[in-house]
């Protein structure tokens, strides 16, 4: 266990009072039944939190400040207080609840149910359910454009990813992409949308409005998941089972970089400062630290068992 | 009372059904073993790739004689079977070597849902392992690590194909594998393996 630099402790000691909180990522430890909480400035565990049902799938809402956790075991997600870090409360879906995220307001829950084909929308504040959208089958990872218009949801089973009107919920468009596309990642402009698929070892690139195939980008074996960094410039994609981190330069397409990272890699995220990539080793039970710019691990921190990490899970 | 207890029921018959209906969920089967040798000792005996004559289950090893990175060997099991393996990293440093499965013949076919399923010769999807010696106050620590899906990827997997089958599989594979090296190498009292599986 590392010891705390005396910068840290100097830092503990005079800025005593309430302070702003830094960046917090948050890791499910799926077979742990648990959540370490990262703090991404000090890079440091700070905390772990007791998850029941199997901790998988992480959304963040910084407006209420809270966290969502899914839990497919439990059949539904648990609500994390993201300053105290208490499980305020703990509420049942459907089936199999694995993919979750929240918009870009931080007004809805989206809860995907891996049986049922569905996607449950949740009020944030109240968590009374507005209504249950039909996707395709298996819906996985989800995300929201930056103007918070459309929600995507990648269809596993089905080869497809659902664009849906968040103004109306009205399925706007389908789109045939690579073979089970699993985590998905939309640019700050919500300009393209990459979906990582798990079956053909590539990221479909995609046209974000209109949902129309761009690009096909090789990578390594059983991609999970993706996200962007340095103004979307670089895309980190996670491969299973490779134990690397395929780094592609979205300007070309191409993959200009491997980086080796633990066993098992799956969620992956960028920090708030757009320059350190945070990953979940499965196998290990630990996350890889990337840095962008060197395009190097600058840190592994242990976390749990089974740590996955399936979604956007790092908090302002 | 009688309303309560019919209500449980219901709800423990439902939940009992969404359970078994899942989809496939990794698992991690940890086996260990302490062998009363030298971590070297026991090194040298499963150091070779192409080498498993400590493993029952095998008959024997087509390879390509190499210790390097994505090397192949054919296993040519005691039961008729084959399977077909990559070498993902080797480090003899550590005295560690991951492989993962990439093929594999199958023992036949049963009809389920409608379908013919081929069983594969091992029960198993995706199935990925590290080995590795580490010295514990001059014995050897063995750890046999394998991750792996059940072999079906539907809901509702035939008893052949599911969970549970995989999982004895694997744990048959590694004792007997773990159990025969001991003996081998150090002989005496037989030392029990330890299984822990995670899903």
């Amino acid at each position: 266990m590392p010891m705390p630099s005396s910068r840290v402790i100097f830092a503990l000691l005079f800025f005593a009072g309430p302070a702003i909180a830094d960046p917090r990522a948050f890791i499910s430890n799926q077979l742990d039944n648990s959540v370490s909480v990262i703090d991404t400035r000090q890079q440091q565990i700070i905390n772990t939190v007791s998850i029941a049902g199997k901790p998988a799938g992480v959304a963040i809402n910084p407006r209420l400040k809270q966290v969502y956790i899914s839990t497919p075991e439990g059949g539904g997600f648990a609500v994390l207080d993201s300053d105290s870090l208490k499980v305020l409360k703990t509420l049942k879906v459907g089936g199999a609840s694995l993919g979750i995220t929240v918009d870009r307001k931080g007004e809805r829950l989206f809860v995907a149910d891996w049986y049922e084909n569905t996607v449950a929308v949740f009020e944030a504040s109240s968590l009374k359910n507005i209504i249950k959208l039909t996707v395709g089958k298996s819906p996985s990872g989800m995300t929201v454009s930056p103007d918070n218009r459309w929600l995507y949801v990648a269809n596993r089973m089905d080869d497809s990813i659902s664009q849906i009107d968040l103004q109306n919920y009205a399925l706007r468009n389908t789109t045939k992409v690579g073979r089970h596309p699993f985590g998905i990642a939309i640019d700050s402009q919500g300009k393209r949308l990459y979906a990582a698929n798990v079956e053909s070892d590539d990221i479909s690139v995609l046209d974000a409005q209109h949902l129309k195939r761009l690009a096909t980008v090789k990578v390594g074996a059983r991609p999970y998941a993706a996200t962007l960094a340095l103004q979307d410039s670089l895309l980190f994609v996670t491969n299973q089972d490779d134990s690397t981190v395929s780094v592609v330069d979205t300007a070309t397409l191409q993959q200009l970089a491997v980086i080796n990272v633990g066993d098992k890699p799956e969620g992956i995220s960028v920090d708030t400062d757009d320059r350190h990539v945070y990953v979940a080793n499965w196998m290990d039970g630990n996350v890889s630290v990337i840095d962008a710019k060197t395009l190097t691990v600058v840190n592994t921190l242990k976390t749990g068992e089974g740590s996955r990490a399936f979604g956007e899970f790092i908090s302002p | 009372m009688k309303k309560t207890s019919l209500f449980i029921s219901a709800v423990l018959f439902l939940f009992a059904g969404v359970v078994n209906a899942h989809g496939p969920v990794r698992g991690k089967l940890t086996a260990t073993v302490t062998i009363d040798a030298p971590a070297a000792k026991v090194w040298d005996a499963i150091k070779n790739y192409d080498d498993l004559s400590w493993l029952p289950a095998v008959r024997s090893v087509t390879g390509e004689g190499t210790n390097n990175k994505g090397a192949i060997r054919t296993l040519h099991l005691a039961s008729g079977g084959t399977i077909t393996e990559e070498l993902k990293a080797y480090d003899a440093a550590k005295m560690a070597y991951k492989y993962k499965i990439t093929d594999m013949s199958s023992t036949g076919t049963i009809k389920h849902a409608g379908q013919d399923e081929h069983i594969p010769v091992l029960p198993v999807g995706n199935y990925a392992a590290e080995l590795s010696v580490t010295d514990k106050g001059g014995k050897a620590e063995v750890e046999w690590v394998a991750t792996y899906y059940r072999a079906y990827v539907n809901n509702n997997p035939p008893a052949e194909l599911n969970e549970e089958a995989a999982d004895k599989a694997v744990t048959d594979v590694l004792t007997s594998g773990l159990t025969n090296l001991s003996k081998k190498v150090a002989g005496g009292a037989v030392p029990s393996v330890n299984i822990d599986i995670k899903r």
